[in-house]
């Protein structure tokens, strides 16, 4: 059993876009902030209530909001977040097709919303329009008002199958 | 935003996690976190240690067993949604929103005891029980006992949630009907229902609610009005009239309680109509 | 020619690719964090504030209290309240430490002792004067009146009067970003790096307070998670990070969590009308008099909403007698600003609403009584003096209502089917491109790109594309050879931003005239290096040509001889200027105008459906189709939030009981809805560039469709924005 004192840190290593990374953190440090410290600048926040989904990010294989995530729960995860998804520098056709659809305007919710889509095509590789929609309901965009951002899910889900 | 200083214990076995609860009256259980650490972050709560239990992977798990399912407590949303089990998946499905539902743990929402959380309208109907363990060992309580108020589960500090038991109501037809302002809020008001048929009687119906009350209720004065007889129209009509009339749910920002009470009687008419006619 | 194409935006590489940097992405070495304790009361006096145990914590440098600086219209003690709190949420202290977690924890240990007052909330309640939101002075902080010929009389020689009381709730722009800043410390210079949708209004209003402290401030703007009118004047944080920064000597960052945002970044709308319309049997209206209350919060630098929306009351109709009696109210709340609209959906509301209530008192299709009042000759002057420039509303109005028709057809079928469904229109004019001007500068790169800077601060509008699209146009090159840059006061001397629906026609307008005297230069450059005269060259397609020799120089050998080399000297007699730089403002503000149509359904709960949605604009010439669809969309869907979901609740003590996205329910893709988006080029301006701004227009004619549509479902009158769903059960 191990146990942290209020006052101490603890070491932990993640994984992340394939790069590992060994960190002291207190116990109450979310996962959001230390990505962020880390550099992963694409993992944002947008809330303090579980709500916008601007934090989210690949967690060993599902999305989570890394922000109701504390780091040392994400000791030895696995996690991708925007930047892992470029290669280098070729976009992954969801960032292809938000680009082309026009998904994105001040670009606060896009790397959350690509990363919930990445997740979403990984479950479902054709969901209907009603299943998008239900598939990004926990990600909030105030310019857009969803429909390219939908429009261009069903489009990389197209191009994926293909 | 901030969590409070707190102390992170990693325990190996659940006694361990146990004792130490049991040790430290501040200590909490953290499964899936997805109820406390928004608490954490609001500062409403500031626990001096957080006993990280989701690593016991004794505790994940889906079993069917002599007409029950057991559902390991650490079980999250996503899993109880793919298990296929009669209501209580379709309920899980309407939990907040995919990343929550990835995370968030059936036997922690239980703990919590949130009396708008979607899961008490179902188990308050499928003959569920809660098995907990602690320092003195394991017992098993009804769900209908096991929550006794708002936030206020029969947990004992040092016990922890293992286990919850449902029946297997296959061969039922059911629905869980959820009333929200958009996707992924708050109940306003959620009607579980659950029917069996025989030719065209009804043989068995459960309804249950939550968000109407301190905690999920069961309507059971409604369910008289339709058990062994014939659904017709009117006699849904009734049901759900004595589902109205049998609720005094709190008003809030989301809702007066008149008019949660208009709406758990549409949300029931609406399942009772689909279910048996 | 890439005006009027879809073209992909240049700013979207950068972003999906994880690069862009909003202000919390920013960290510079030795930066503290600045954390501010608010207040938890709506109204008190302050008796004491103790912060020597916050000191105590390691990591925690600073304290600071009691700032006051003079900004007008403000609340009393701003930024920080030093013997009265005016509303929850207002700033009382600030902390400063090393990390963000050990500043919010700081917090808890600071303890303000208070003696609380009486708070008034009700607008209608803070008209009476009782109770005083502000202690020693008048809750009416705003009082005008708006007229235009005999109103009295012409309601009184009317057949038929009606009157309605609307009431538009408070909203919270909720852009996605939260509010934040960083000051950088140089010695005597600052730079702010600022979520902000006005470098320049920035930079002035902080040399106004710290110009005796500093002998500049920059300001960068940094990538800006949206705005919406939110972020355009600013706020006590930014005056408290500058403040702290140049106290003690070091880089300060501040970021607002969510719950702050809501308590802090101003609220929106807040106003109630009661209107008393006179019109005739034949639905012609004769006179509009409308009491007008706008809800100032506890500042009052938010009453020319109450102007825009009073001059705006007769809308696209010819009435020719109007009155409004405008009352700004303080009460102890946030402050109000400007959000997408900023006015003109509130009138919008009002005369769309009285529209229908005429159809309905005289049983007359709401399109024909449109069509009985719409102005058919244009430039017209409303009775409250606005001048509307261009267009031709009925041949969009008779656009609409194809749709229209459509709609109602489908909602007859559907109603005969036992459903509550509805269709609902609104038109609307608009009254964008607040000016009073804007700059822009084009630069040749000795590289031969070419290179904007406007004076505009576009935060995901997409106007750098638009911008890059005509000046591609009329410099004859290739898109990919134009970059737009803007949103730091270092790059471009004198600018006013993005706000109003602005950006795209007084910047693009500005960079057109720019590039054609870049382009003058550049030809008197190339008549010294090709040895022709000047009247002897053309200029075609990015290339400077003389026709009878054949000599041809592209931009970049422009730019390349003019730069090349290092040393010699300059025997040619044009100057060797590779830029140009040129400012553009209108005498008047343009009038774009449009029309949204509805189709919903209502449950038998209450539970809202868009079952089809159609809008079309007239906006001059369209720079790019699929940007200006993305306003349209985005400004519907928050105006279906507005009508059906928002709404920025107070108890009656006064404490805000909508802190976060969990109370205050924006839509999500669920809620939201697909529609589709059509546009007419007839209304132009006569500028250079005759586009004229669709930012805005979506949050105007949409609540009033929506709500019309809902009012044609359930069969009862509307007249409140947000409409509950219990209201509609």
């Amino acid at each position: 059993m191990k146990v942290v004192g209020p006052e101490e840190k603890v070491k932990i290593t993640l994984k992340v876009n394939g790069n590992v990374h060994e960190v002291e953190v207190e116990p109450r440090r979310l996962l959001v902030h230390v990505l962020r410290d880390l550099g992963y600048k694409s993992v944002r926040v947008g809330c303090d209530t579980s709500h916008c989904g601007a934090c989210t990010v690949m967690l060993n294989g599902r999305s989570v909001k890394s922000c109701t995530v504390l780091a040392v729960e994400a000791d030895g995860a696995e996690i991708l977040t925007l930047e892992g998804l470029t290669k280098d520098g070729k976009l992954h056709p969801i960032q292809e097709a938000f680009t082309e659809h026009h998904a994105l305007q001040c670009g606060y919710c896009t790397s959350g919303m690509i990363i919930q889509a990445y997740w979403l095509l990984n479950e479902n590789a054709n969901p209907s329009e009603e299943e998008i929609r239900e598939g990004i309901s926990g990600n909030l965009c105030r310019c857009t008002g969803y429909q390219n951002i939908v429009t261009a899910i069903k489009a990389a889900a197209q191009k994926m199958r293909a | 935003m901030y969590p409070p200083k707190f102390g992170y214990v990693i325990p190996d076995t659940i006694d361990e996690a146990v004792s130490f609860l049991k040790e430290h009256e501040d200590a909490k259980p953290l499964a899936g976190g997805h109820s406390l650490i928004p608490m954490l972050k609001l500062r409403i709560i500031r626990p001096s240690y957080l006993v990280e239990i989701r690593r016991l992977k004794e505790l994940q798990y889906v079993r069917k067993e002599g007409g029950y399912y057991q559902i390991g407590a650490l079980t999250t949303h996503y899993d109880v949604v793919k298990a296929g089990i009669p209501l209580l998946s379709d309920t899980a499905a309407r939990i907040a929103d995919p990343q929550v539902r990835n995370v968030g743990t059936i036997g922690g929402s239980v703990a919590h005891s949130d009396p708008a959380a979607d899961y008490q309208a179902a188990l308050i109907v499928m003959d569920s029980s809660v098995v907990v363990y602690g320092p003195k060992g394991s017992r098993t309580v009804n769900f209908a006992d096991f929550v006794k108020d708002v936030f206020t589960p029969d947990l004992k500090q040092g016990e922890l949630i293992t286990e919850i038991k449902v029946r297997d109501f296959s061969g039922y037809r059911w629905a869980y009907k959820k009333l929200e302002r958009k996707a992924g809020d708050f109940a306003i008001v959620g009607v579980a229902v659950l029917a069996k048929k025989d030719g065209d009687k009804v043989t068995d119906l459960r309804i249950g609610l939550t968000a109407v009350s301190n905690k999920g209720v069961r309507a059971m004065e409604a369910e008289k009005v339709l058990i062994d007889r014939t659904p017709t129209e009117d006699l849904i009509e009734r049901a759900a009239e004595t589902v109205m009339k049998s609720i005094e749910p709190p008003s809030d920002l989301r809702a007066s309680s008149e008019y949660r009470k208009r709406a758990a009687k549409v949300l029931t008419r609406r399942a009772l109509t689909e279910l048996l006619r | 020619m890439y005006v009027g194409q879809k073209v992909r935006r240049k700013e979207d590489y950068r972003i999906l690719t994880g690069n862009a940097r909003y202000v919390d992405d920013i960290d510079l070495p030795n930066q503290l964090f600045l954390a501010i304790e608010r207040s938890e009361v709506p109204h008190a006096r302050i008796k004491r504030i103790d912060y020597s145990d916050a000191l105590k914590l390691k990591g925690v440098k600073g304290v600071i209290v009691g700032l006051n600086l003079p900004l007008e219209g403000r609340p009393r003690n701003f930024p920080m309240a030093k013997d009265e709190i005016l509303y929850v949420g207002q700033p009382i202290a600030a902390v400063l430490a090393e990390d963000r977690y050990l500043a919010y924890d700081a917090l808890d240990y600071i303890t303000v002792e208070y003696e609380e007052l009486p708070a008034v909330v009700d607008p209608e309640e803070a008209l009476k004067d009782e109770v005083k939101a502000v202690e020693g002075r008048s809750n009416i902080a705003y009082a005008q009146t708006y007229k235009g010929c005999d109103p009295e009389e012409a309601l009184r020689k009317s057949d038929r009067t009606v009157e309605v009381k609307l009431e538009i709730s408070r909203v919270a722009p909720s852009a996605m970003e939260p509010r934040g800043g960083i000051v950088e410390y140089n010695g005597n210079r600052l730079t702010v790096y600022a979520s902000t949708q006005s470098p320049h209004y920035m930079r002035s209003f902080l040399l106004k307070a710290f110009g005796d402290r500093v002998s500049d401030i920059r300001v960068v703007m940094a990538d800006v998670g949206g705005a919406f009118g939110s972020k355009l004047f600013p706020y006590p944080e930014e005056f408290i990070a500058v403040h702290a920064a140049l106290t003690y000597r070091t880089s300060v960052k501040w970021a607002n969590t969510r719950r702050e945002d809501f308590l802090s970044t101003y609220h929106a709308r807040g106003q109630t009308h009661n209107v008393k319309v006179g019109f005739n049997k034949d639905g012609r209206v004769n006179a509009v008099i409308d009491d007008l209350i706008i809800d100032l919060g506890a500042g009052w630098h938010g009453t020319y909403l109450a102007d825009i929306a009073a001059t705006l009351v007769t809308g696209p109709y010819d009435i020719p007698n109007a009155l409004v009696n405008v009352k700004g109210v303080l009460t102890n709340k946030t402050p109000l600003d400007q959000y997408r609209g900023a006015g003109r959906p509130e009138a919008a509301f009002v005369y769309e609403r009285y529209m229908d209530v005429i159809a309905d008192e005289l049983k007359m299709d709401p399109i024909e009584v449109r069509k009985r009042n719409l102005i058919r000759n244009l430039p017209y002057k409303n009775p409250l003096g606005i001048k509307y420039d261009s267009g031709n509303y009925l041949a969009l109005l008779e656009k609409a209502e194809k749709v229209y028709r459509d709609f109602e057809r489908r909602a007859e079928e559907l109603r005969k089917q036992g459903r509550r469904v509805g269709a609902g229109l609104s038109f609307y004019v608009e009254q964008n491109n607040f000016g009073p001007w804007e700059s822009a500068i084009v630069r040749l790169l000795s590289n031969g790109r070419v290179q904007v800077v406007i004076g505009a601060a576009p935060h995901g509008q997409g106007t750098a594309t638009g911008i890059a699209q005509v000046v591609a146009d009329e410099l004859g090159i290739s898109l990919d050879d134009v970059d737009v840059v803007w949103g730091d006061t270092a790059l471009i001397s004198n600018a006013f931003g993005t706000y109003g629906s602005r950006s795209l026609t007084l910047a693009g307008n500005a960079a057109i005239l720019a590039a054609r005297r870049l382009k003058e230069n550049i030809m008197k450059l190339a008549s010294g290096f090709m040895r022709s005269d000047v009247q002897e060259l053309m200029y075609k397609d990015g290339k400077v040509i003389n026709p009878k020799t054949n000599q041809v120089m592209t931009l970049r050998e422009v730019a390349e001889k003019a730069t090349r080399n290092l040393g010699g000297v300059w025997r040619y007699r044009a100057e060797p200027l590779l830029e140009a730089s040129a400012s553009f403002g209108f005498d008047n503000y343009t009038f774009p105008y449009g029309s949204h149509v509805a189709l919903i359904e209502v449950t038998e709960e209450g539970k809202v459906r868009v079952l089809d949605y159609y809008a079309i604009d007239d906006i001059g010439v369209v720079v790019n189709p699929m940007l200006a669809e993305g306003q349209v969309h985005g400004g519907t869907i928050q105006s279906f939030g507005e009508a059906v979901l928002e709404e920025v609740i107070y108890d009656k003590n006064g404490v805000p009981l909508t802190q976060g996205f969990a109370e205050y329910a924006i839509p999500t893709a669920v809620e939201s809805f697909n529609m589709k988006w059509e546009y007419m080029e007839e209304g132009k301006s006569d500028a250079p560039l005759p586009a004229k701004g669709i930012g805005e227009g979506a949050t105007i004619g949409g609540p009033p469709a929506i709500i019309r549509a809902l009012e044609k479902a359930v069969g009862k009158r509307l007249t409140r924005l947000p409409v509950r769903m219990e209201d509609l059960a």
